[in-house]
């Protein structure tokens, strides 16, 4: 068994448990043991804290990464935006000793050193490490036949140099993933493009309208269902498609369904789109 | 010819140091590229291409502009620029310049305060409770540790002050 230090992230606690619920599942059927994190805070997110002060935010992911640094376990965790805000702040704190140096100055006042002895991971990252084989074993409904527009999110691919999870100038992990489990990933203009979940709150109509584009190529490419490793682009997905919804599911939620967890186990009546009247 | 520095000139200078500074106002082509990619030119007047070229002219107009605050940090455009240019780190540095200044947009300043307060940038609420029981998921606290350290360092760094005001 190979154990984590569990960092789920704010906004799939707090707002969408289920897919922490469908990933709880999946990683204990690949035998993923996890352990829980104490006093951990926002990652702080890269796309409205993040750019809003730098140094807060470089802190902030320290202090989050020194907190799973006491467990001597990699860090795990199920959000895009985590993975890049914490991922970065690894990179840029184990590269650069002055910067390092700085930032456990701060610490030093919340009694925390950040040391740089583990790796940020994305649960993506898990399953290509875990491997087509071992998961394919699991596998006791596969999604044969499941049209799906696969959606990578910005923060699980860019920036490339850091993210480092598909060395390819157009990643394709995320179809591979989906591959693994006998669905077939369509190929739609504006895969890798912005959902336009981080705009909403500033400006709604355009968020809107950058979605409705992607949703758009992913009709015409013949999508039955749109799968996303994102909780972010989860939401933006299942709650603001309008005409003619596709059913969402966060990968480790069709993961689960194809390892034959029920919809009502992993609490798939609280997405907006429904997913079970689909033939999944 | 004097050249007068300006707020965003000299924000640019002090955060990006100034090789990057310098690198910018001298690299940058102007080729479009970022345009080319970013999804809110299809969409929107924004256009990123031109928000570079003023702030490698020091363009003071930019604290108050709207459009800073349009980039979603999709880091499109970082990848496809050829001159490594570091379009959103320099648009993040004119956002913390427009905080300062007193232009932090409503729905920005709501997730700093909620972070400030609970530590996280999302609330916990009785339906985050319900639901979470129902799945058999530990309960979802404000963690009080989290939140003290939160405001110790983000009162270090600047961030409360940003956020709150002086």
């Amino acid at each position: 068994m190979t154990n984590y230090a569990f960092y789920p992230g704010c906004l799939i606690s707090t707002r969408l448990p289920f897919l922490e619920k469908a990933s709880r599942l999946v990683l204990g059927e690949l035998d993923v043991g996890l352990k829980e994190l104490r006093g951990y805070s926002c990652c702080a997110d890269p796309i409205i804290l993040k750019p809003l002060s730098y140094d807060s935010w470089l802190a902030v992911a320290a202090r989050n990464i020194a907190i799973a640094e006491d467990e001597e376990m990699d860090l795990l965790t199920l959000c895009n935006g985590c993975f890049c805000s914490l991922n970065e702040a690894n990179h840029v704190l184990k590269k650069d000793g002055k910067k390092k140096e700085e930032v456990n100055e701060i610490l030093k006042e919340v009694d925390r050193e950040f040391k740089g002895t583990i790796d940020v991971l994305h649960v993506v990252q898990l399953m290509q490490e875990i491997g087509q084989e071992r998961i394919s074993q699991k596998m006791e409904k596969p999604a044969n036949g499941l049209r799906v527009g696969a959606h990578h999110g910005c923060h699980l691919i860019r920036p490339r140099e850091v993210a480092q999870i598909d060395d390819k100038r157009r990643p394709t992990i995320l179809d591979e993933l989906v591959r693994w489990i006998g669905a077939e990933p369509v190929e739609y203009a504006e895969d890798l493009l912005c959902c336009g979940g981080g705009l909403m709150g500033v400006d709604e109509k355009t968020g809107a309208s950058m979605l409705t584009s992607i949703l758009d190529k992913m009709h015409s490419a013949g999508a039955t269902h749109i799968v996303t490793p994102c909780p972010y682009c989860f939401v933006q997905f299942d709650y603001r498609q309008k005409e003619n919804p596709l059913p969402v599911l966060y990968l480790m939620e069709l993961y689960g369904l194809s390892m034959g967890f029920s919809p009502d186990e992993m609490g798939l009546k609280h997405h907006r789109t429904k997913t079970e009247d689909r033939g999944f | 010819m004097s050249m007068k520095t300006t707020k965003v000139d000299k924000a640019l200078r002090e955060e990006l140091g100034s090789r990057e500074f310098t690198s910018m106002l001298t690299l940058c082509e102007q080729c479009g590229v970022c345009s080319g990619i970013c999804p809110l030119s299809k969409l929107t007047d924004f256009r990123v291409r031109k928000m570079i070229l003023k702030a490698g002219l020091g363009d003071d107009n930019l604290i108050e502009s709207p459009d800073l605050w349009l980039c979603t940090m999709c880091y499109a455009c970082l990848e496809r620029c050829r001159s490594g240019i570091q379009v959103p780190e320099i648009i993040s540095v004119l956002r913390t310049l427009a905080a300062k200044e007193g232009h932090l947009p409503d729905s920005t300043s709501k997730v700093a305060k909620l972070f400030l307060k609970t530590g996280y940038a999302f609330p916990i609420s009785g339906l985050t409770a319900k639901m979470r029981k129902e799945l058999g998921l530990g309960e979802m606290k404000v963690d009080k540790t989290a939140v003290k350290d939160v405001g110790t360092l983000a009162k270090k760094t600047g961030f409360k002050k940003l956020v709150e005001g002086p």
